[in-house]
């Protein structure tokens, strides 16, 4: 393993270094208008997000909470697409909330490339959407489910269309409520394309995806528990899961197909463990399941002492590119390198422009069998 | 919060890139342990380190060379009225000073007596009741309490500004936590022209998040007094995050790790970055 003090010591930031260093381009490279339209989504994903109803799928460009104009292939419903209002006049809501800076939002927003280039302009525009002094720093989750109410979402609809004289859209803070149809009440009240700017993380955007998600899994029938699994495992006629209740107590659930969905190192389904003793990192499943993690291409071997990254050298790359091996046809490697019982049947990208890039990996664990769409996969 | 530490170890490197090592905080946390060995589970949010320049000794180690201070003129090397001060540490640098004044004001034939020892420091001449701060701003307890820890009597001059712009009560970070106030007054007053300039003085973005929550929006406050564009405000945030993420980097444990993916992530949504070259990314691997 290359000493971290080498050529750090030196003054040398050791290439792949934390994404942060390639993000100084900015809005330069994510926000030029769009000359031409985005790839085309495949037709899972499409079906997915209509099963959803809570995102609205196409190129189009947001406003970031920290002040840029970004391009997206996809966002929530209830952001503002900045896109078809290029070369308009739109309005800040400026609320005198403690994590909502409208002015310098608007200073921002308006350097942006994409708005230098298609003269849009932004402006804080004062709003006295506050009822209660508390309000002013109360979570984003919090202030938003207040607009839940119909009368204070109509409300906050009247106070923007009172103050929109001599404006094209209002561009708010994630405040238009964690229920379906928030944002639709307060945009027929004001009458204007209305939308938030991305959600902060723990906000409502993630917060109406959870919702919509259980909503879409109720609908097919799906029973829907939450339980800590521990184990997966194959027996000649089914799989078992080995699961912790919300008394701790271990139980065993069988079923005749399993869709591990493992969500990487951000959602917990890969784990970093490290060896107090010699710093040493390397990575493993959260369930323990016969599948095998790589780095890269390389495996990521979890049965010898910890081997893996030194992020001192390489900065935390790793983190979001750890993933479950697999061949070159699709199945998943065991962990001793030999192909699994488990294969890539089905595969669904979700990006949001509000969350973080989301990547669900859905792998059916039932031999040959290919299913053509997500709902018929849940129902199996 | 707790602070762990200190250590040392012989340093060659760029001085403008010293970051403690993965080994060193495994010194410390290995110490800890012994009377603590729940530390290993608790998540690690931060690192600091500096160089300190100790006097020069043949084949020592660094628990042996001397922690004292030392000024050389450098008269007797051909070059009168050049002084150099070496060696000494943080607790004696008003000590240090003193002496290189005296050294000084014989050489200029200043005859004054010596105040440092009674002059007090900046916000020092006064003690301020925290509860002062609430009831004239209006503040929540833990932000008065904490901009009195900082400032001293000088936090009644944050005061002021925040009480003819109330806007400027808000709070931009929120784990330490610093008002919009407080971080204008380090920019006017302190000239702090960077984030990293605001972080020093008020510990702005080395709470829980890193800076996740508060370096953009200090990013942009610091371009707006400062005349630059927003975009140098960004730079500015950037330069911060990067350097907070290095400090962390020697420390990672499991949940920190879930935090820097999480991090990652919203960085790229907030900052619109495309995967970079060589990044595995779902396209890469159809």
């Amino acid at each position: 393993m290359p000493s971290a003090r080498g050529p750090r010591r030196h003054g040398l930031h050791p290439p792949g270094w934390c994404d942060v260093a390639r993000l100084r381009a900015l809005d330069r490279d994510g926000s030029r208008p769009s000359a031409k339209p985005g790839p085309a989504l495949a037709g899972d994903v499409l079906e997915f997000a209509a099963a959803l109803g809570i995102w609205s799928l196409g190129a189009g460009q947001v406003a970031t909470r920290q002040g840029l104009v970004r391009a997206t292939l996809g966002r929530d419903s209830a952001l503002l697409d900045l896109e078809p209002l290029a070369g308009r006049k739109i309005a800040l809501a400026d609320v005198e909330r403690d994590d909502w800076d409208a002015p310098g939002l608007a200073r921002s927003l308006g350097a942006s490339a994409w708005a230098q280039q298609t003269r849009t302009s932004f402006t804080a525009v004062r709003v006295g959407a506050l009822r209660r002094g508390a309000e002013r720093r109360i979570s984003a989750y919090d202030f938003a489910s207040l607009h839940d109410h119909p009368e204070r979402a109509t409300w906050l609809g009247g106070l923007l269309r009172e103050a929109s004289a001599g404006f094209d859209a209002w561009l708010l803070g994630s405040w238009l409520g964690l229920e379906p149809g928030v944002p639709e009440r307060v945009r027929e009240v004001v009458d204007l394309p209305l939308g938030e700017v991305t959600s902060p993380l723990g906000g409502p955007v993630g917060a109406r995806f959870d919702a919509a998600s259980r909503r879409l899994l109720a609908e097919t029938g799906a029973k829907q528990r939450d339980e800590r699994v521990t184990r997966v495992a194959r027996g000649d006629e089914c799989w078992s899961l080995s699961a912790n209740d919300e008394n701790d107590e271990r139980r065993l659930l069988e079923f005749s197909a399993v869709v591990l969905a493992v969500g990487g190192v951000a959602a917990g389904g890969i784990v970093l463990d490290t060896d107090p003793e010699s710093g040493r990192n390397g990575f493993r499943l959260g369930v323990a399941a016969e599948a095998r993690l790589s780095l890269d291409g390389d495996a990521s071997d979890q049965t010898s002492s910890l081997y893996g990254p030194d992020f001192e050298a390489t900065g935390f790359g790793p983190l979001e590119r750890v993933g479950v091996e697999l061949t070159s046809e699709g199945w998943v490697r065991s962990d001793a390198g030999a192909r699994s019982g488990v294969r890539r049947c089905g595969r669904l990208r979700c990006r949001a422009a509000a969350d973080p890039a989301r990547g669900g990996q859905f792998r059916l664990c039932r031999g040959e069998d290919r299913h053509t769409s997500f709902h018929d996969a849940i129902r199996r | 919060m707790s602070v762990l530490g200190t250590t040392d170890d012989d340093y060659y490197g760029d001085l403008d890139d010293v970051i403690a090592t993965g080994d060193e905080v495994r010194y410390l946390f290995q110490a800890v342990a012994r009377v603590f060995p729940s530390i290993w589970q608790a998540r690690a949010i931060g690192t600091w380190g500096g160089v300190r320049p100790t006097l020069y000794a043949w084949g020592k180690n660094e628990d042996q060379l001397s922690r004292e201070h030392e000024i050389v003129d450098h008269a007797r090397h051909g070059a009168d009225g050049l002084y150099s001060m070496i060696g000494g540490k943080l607790a004696s640098y008003r000590l240090f000073s003193e002496q290189m004044t005296d050294v000084l004001a014989a050489r200029l034939a200043i005859r004054a007596p010596c105040r440092t020892h009674r002059a007090p420091l900046p916000g020092g001449d006064e003690q301020v009741d925290p509860m002062q701060l609430v009831v004239r701003a209006g503040m929540e307890a833990v932000t008065a309490t904490r901009l009195e820890y900082r400032h001293g009597s000088r936090s009644l001059r944050v005061i002021d500004r925040m009480l003819q712009h109330p806007r400027e009560a808000a709070v931009v970070c929120p784990c330490e936590p610093v008002t919009e106030a407080e971080i204008r007054y380090a920019v006017k007053e302190e000239l702090a022209r960077t984030v990293d300039d605001v972080s020093r003085r008020t510990r702005l973005g080395l709470g829980v998040c890193g800076g996740m929550r508060c370096a953009a929006r200090c990013g942009r406050i610091v371009a707006e007094m400062t005349g630059q564009a927003p975009e140098a405000g960004l730079s500015s945030a950037l330069k911060f995050l990067e350097g907070a993420g290095r400090r962390r980097a020697a420390l990672m444990g499991p949940e920190q790790a879930r935090q820097e993916a999480l991090n990652i992530a919203v960085l790229r949504a907030e900052l619109g970055a495309a995967p970079h070259a060589g990044r595995k990314t779902f396209e890469d691997s159809e």
